[in-house]
């Protein structure tokens, strides 16, 4: 069976830096004190695990509530549409108006611009 | 209401489209459901947690919140596992003092389980009795260390989690697992021999 190079646990480590003198003796050390912690634990954890009474009731609430309320991004993304709607109407509104010096566009009635200075090329 | 606990992987997907929708019932079984298993992820790295109930409501906050983004890529107890992993890390990082352990603070409780543990043989417990409630004495060495380093030494060697595990779990890369383990178990080599040390003295 082909090794799996992610699996690692404890005192197997390969790589850790531990395998050799004193650390080993440490690891030995450690590994036994975390063991028996961990025993201690699994011992103490027979306990009701089940949730309090009201607690799934209220924070399902709470997350129902929150879920109606709506995003910060999503009153962003309301607000924008609406300036955006706003911008388009009053630039057609505009360019519909009549304008009061006649026909003609106003930019067409600007004075052209000639530059004296000779171009070199 | 599905349960994790069960061998085949349960179908989350009714109850997922159902919260989605903003149905209040289908929220309170999906956190009576999840709340074991979510609950044995706090106790594991948060043993001594006094807001044990507040955390708790923060992941099942987090989870629902997020719930519209679950891709179904991974089993969802995995995933809200995940997610249950990362607040016990945040709630470390806010835990900002990482008192330094001190030998004065060693109750005779303590060093009993000390010298119990090591002097027994490996499928020996040696923990009749008083020396059990010194085993304390794990969590606050494991509490002189940095999140990381905490995190990954209580999966790696007290649930015996292989990297591969732990990476699933935590989303960290192995060199990172690695790393905080290595610098983690000096950091406890360190203070046991201090404490070895002040023993024979």
């Amino acid at each position: 069976m082909k090794p799996d190079p992610h699996h690692e646990s404890g005192a197997e480590s390969a790589d850790t830096g531990l395998d050799s003198g004193s650390d080993a003796g440490f690891t030995g050390d450690w590994l036994k004190l975390a063991a028996a912690r961990q025993r201690i634990l699994s011992e103490n954890s027979s306990q009701d695990e089940s949730a309090p009474f009201g607690f799934a009731a209220r924070v399902a609430a709470l997350a129902t509530a929150s879920r109606h309320a709506p995003s910060p991004l999503s009153l962003w993304t309301r607000w924008a549409w609406r300036t955006a709607v706003l911008a388009v109407g009053g630039a057609a509104m505009a360019a519909a108006w009549p304008s009061p010096g006649g026909n003609a566009p106003l930019l067409l009635k600007a004075p052209a611009l000639e530059i004296p200075a000779p171009i070199r090329l | 209401m599905p349960s994790p606990e069960t061998d085949s992987p349960p179908d989350w997907d009714p109850a997922i489209r159902q919260v989605s929708r903003g149905d209040e019932a289908a929220a309170r079984g999906m956190v009576e459901a999840l709340y074991p298993q979510l609950l044995r992820i706090v106790r594991s790295h948060l043993p001594r947690a006094a807001d044990e109930e507040d955390l708790m409501q923060e992941i099942f906050m987090k989870i629902f919140s997020k719930l519209d983004g679950y891709r179904r890529e991974q089993p969802f107890s995995h995933w809200v596992a995940r997610i249950a992993l990362n607040t016990c890390y945040d709630q470390l990082r806010r835990q900002r003092a990482r008192p330094e352990f001190r030998f004065a603070d060693l109750g005779e409780e303590e060093s009993r389980f000390i010298e119990e543990t090591l002097s027994s043989s490996a499928s020996n417990s040696g923990l009749e009795g008083p020396g059990r409630d010194g085993s304390e004495v794990v969590e606050k060495l494991l509490a002189s260390l940095n999140p990381v380093e905490q995190m990954v030494l209580r999966m790696l060697d007290m649930e015996r989690k292989s990297v591969r595990e732990i990476m699933d779990l935590t989303g960290w890369s192995p060199s990172k697992i690695k790393v905080a383990a290595m610098r983690g178990r000096r950091k406890l080599a360190d203070t046991l021999k201090r404490l070895e040390r002040r023993a024979v003295t």
